[in-house]
């Protein structure tokens, strides 16, 4: 049950890291697709005037 | 100016809430340090059904008023779904190959968060099959249904089964917390739920100029 604290605090920085990196790639992930999209919206309103 | 509000108080949030996860609350005498795992994969489970219950709800409208924002919400909803319910998974795994000796135990909740994680891929794939943007949103409501059904058959799972997940200690019948703790855990609950709402609503805004680039290509092809 307690596996002692190097693994333990192995599993624990793992498990943080995983959460607040996962977190954190999803935000970077939204913003450039804002930005895409943003360029692409520039695009095609120049393309419809 | 809702956004930047919303990302300050995210990363405000984070910093408060591990400072209460890993300083502020006592070490358990059983598990020692690896308890400390309990501060981020509760509220992410947490979130995970909030994420499915606000899926099922923009499905639900969608169907009733007809208004593609509600497709917005629940397709973004979804997309929170499948990050927060492999977060619980993925914390999950790692308490539970140290603490039971054995990375997945296949027992009745653990198999129910699988699902819960499935159905919202599931849906996202069925979305991007889909070029019709009506028909894309009406056929793709029933895996919220799915994801709904599954919120209470899987917190209940730990109650009516006997199951190796451990048995809630908040909420009905909980064991109780030390007051410390629980400060910790519920610290960590209202930090993530800032950054859930935070996510949520970027992933609404970049949804519409989505919806907006689509129709401007539309209307430059018919041109």
């Amino acid at each position: 049950m307690n596996p002692g604290p190097t693994l333990g605090l192995i599993a624990v920085a793992a498990c943080y890291t995983i959460v607040l990196g996962a977190l954190l790639v999803y935000l970077k992930t939204t913003a450039s697709r804002q930005k895409r999209l943003e360029r692409r919206r520039k695009e095609l309103g120049k393309v419809s005037f | 100016m809702k956004q930047k509000i919303l990302g300050i108080a995210s990363v405000v949030g984070i910093a408060v809430a591990l400072y209460f996860a890993l300083v502020y609350a006592h070490e358990e005498k059983t598990m020692g340090i690896l308890q400390r795992v309990f501060y981020f994969h509760v509220p992410q489970a947490i979130l995970s059904y909030v994420a499915a219950i606000l899926f099922g709800l923009g499905s639900l409208m969608y169907l009733v008023k007809r208004d593609l924002k509600w497709d917005r919400f629940a397709y973004c909803s979804a997309e929170l779904g499948v990050l927060f319910a492999s977060t619980t998974l993925a914390t999950g795994i790692i308490w539970g190959k140290l603490a039971w000796g054995v990375w997945w135990a296949g027992d009745a909740r653990t198999n129910m968060q699988m699902i819960l994680n499935l159905s919202f891929i599931a849906y996202l794939m069925l979305r991007s099959y889909l070029p019709d943007r009506e028909k894309r949103a009406r056929l793709s409501t029933v895996f919220a249904l799915l994801a709904v059904i599954n919120v209470p058959i899987n917190y209940g799972a730990i109650y009516w089964w006997n199951t190796q997940h451990p048995k809630p200690v908040i909420g009905p019948a909980g064991g109780g917390l030390d007051p410390d703790m629980s400060t910790a855990l519920l610290v960590c609950l209202l930090a993530f739920g800032v950054v859930f709402a935070y996510l949520l609503v970027r992933r609404l805004s970049v949804a519409a100029t989505e919806d907006e680039v689509g129709e401007l290509e539309a209307a430059v092809e018919t041109a």
